[in-house]
């Protein structure tokens, strides 16, 4: 009679598999440090904070290889006549693809003024648009202290936002400044999520 | 690649040298055009340089190698590109322009169909084994590096793997000197494309060429 270890083999194998998959981090030749702008759904975002090339952050599952974190969007109700529609995301300087730990920013938010009545319709409207730092808001966070964000004013261009039966698929462009001191340029996300992830 | 590529040749160069010449022996040079079967809404054109060397005339000893390096054509596209500066346009649309230079080597046999009473012959060309390099080189035309960024941008490549293909030849008998007519039908690549999505996909030559066989005459060793 076989051991029982060599039915679990076929299993073995595919987790051995899975576990092979490479982030989709793609180095635009122009741009040294950044993935090139895509609309092919790769969950990747790239950026400048004072010329140094930041990425957004990945996870290892445990079975699954590499995994791309998503942004979190969600709308602030405040007190005020618009609530803010948040895009944020975890980063750290890219190395080639790899996330640097010691990072001097972790995470960085697009901020924009939206009406109470914001949904997800709306969203995806402003696929196409460019919208100038008038308004719009951008936060980077510090690992000394998390809470402790500096906020400052930021482009943000939606190049194409689409909807699928399952997923909300986004591609975009965004720079920013915090005062005169960080500079974040040439930022750019090519996002996919699930739709039911949206909460407005 | 290049460990790759010392074996491609050395596998040339045994099949070269362990190849005795005979009376028969000859060479054939021939230019045309070719087009590309395998990116259907933009296709590559090139000017392919074929040669063919045929160490037996025999019908018994088809076996030949054949060279061919194909001249590439631009190939024009449209890319868009992006801006956040709102003193510029937000989207503008730049060619796109993609050259693919190909070359193949590769070993088959011929398989003769057909003479008439001119001796005029007809032949099927099989080539089961080739390696072939395609070099593509992407640039887009008066781009705005500063300002602009590309969406889903073409990169250049260089792939190289094996191919099969095809030809049927027909040739002209002439007192002075034979010519040749060929169409030949080659595979694309047959390796995986990578991870990042291009718009082009690896090219499928399908040749045709006219030009000349010359003889040689060496004893046989």
């Amino acid at each position: 009679m076989k051991h029982p270890i060599y039915k679990l083999l076929p299993l073995i194998t595919i987790l051995c598999l899975a576990g092979c998959s490479k982030r989709n981090y793609f180095p635009d030749q122009d741009d040294p440090g950044l993935s090139r702008l895509t609309f092919y759904g790769f969950n990747i975002a790239t950026n400048y904070i004072n010329d140094v090339p930041y990425i957004n952050n990945y996870r290892k599952p445990l079975f699954g290889g590499i995994v791309n974190s998503v942004p979190s969007i969600y709308k602030i109700v405040t007190s005020s006549a618009f609530d803010t529609l948040s895009i944020s995301w975890a980063i750290g300087i890219n190395d080639n693809g790899n996330v640097q730990f010691n990072s001097p920013y972790q995470n960085i938010s697009l901020l924009m003024p939206v009406p109470k009545s914001f949904s997800l319709s709306d969203f995806i409207a402003m696929g196409g648009k460019r919208f100038s730092s008038n308004t719009r808001g951008i936060l980077i966070n510090t690992p000394q202290n998390y809470s402790d964000k500096q906020s400052g004013t930021s482009d943000i261009y939606f190049i194409k936002i689409n909807l699928d039966t399952s997923h909300l698929s986004f591609t975009g462009l965004f720079d920013g400044n915090i005062g005169d001191s960080i500079l974040i340029t040439k930022g750019r996300f090519d996002f996919k999520i699930d739709a039911d992830q949206i909460k407005f | 690649m290049k460990l790759f590529f010392t074996h491609v040749i050395c596998f040339f160069l045994f099949i070269t040298f362990s190849i005795t010449t005979n009376a028969q022996s000859s060479i054939s040079l021939s230019t045309g055009i070719s087009t590309d079967m395998n990116n259907s809404n933009k296709t590559f054109h090139h000017i392919p340089i074929s040669l063919q060397w045929k160490p037996f005339a025999d019908k018994k000893s088809p076996l030949f190698l054949e060279f061919d390096y194909d001249i590439p054509l631009i190939n024009k596209r449209t890319g868009d590109a992006f801006t956040l500066n709102e003193s510029l346009p937000q989207k503008v649309t730049l060619q796109e322009n993609i050259s693919s230079s190909i070359f193949t080597m590769a070993v088959g046999f011929r398989i003769h169909l057909y003479t008439n009473k001119k001796n005029n012959s007809f032949y099927l060309n099989i080539l089961p084994v080739g390696i072939c390099s395609q070099n593509f080189k992407v640039s887009y035309k008066n781009f705005d590096k500063v300002n602009y960024e590309v969406l889903n941008p073409d990169v250049n490549s260089s792939p190289a793997g094996f191919v099969m293909s095809m030809a049927a030849v027909y040739n002209f008998h002439k007192t002075k000197q034979d010519m040749m007519l060929m169409l030949h039908a080659q595979t694309p690549l047959l390796t995986s494309r990578g991870d990042y999505p291009l718009s082009y996909k690896y090219a499928a030559p399908l040749l045709i060429t006219f030009g000349y066989n010359f003889y040689y005459n060496k004893r046989r060793k």
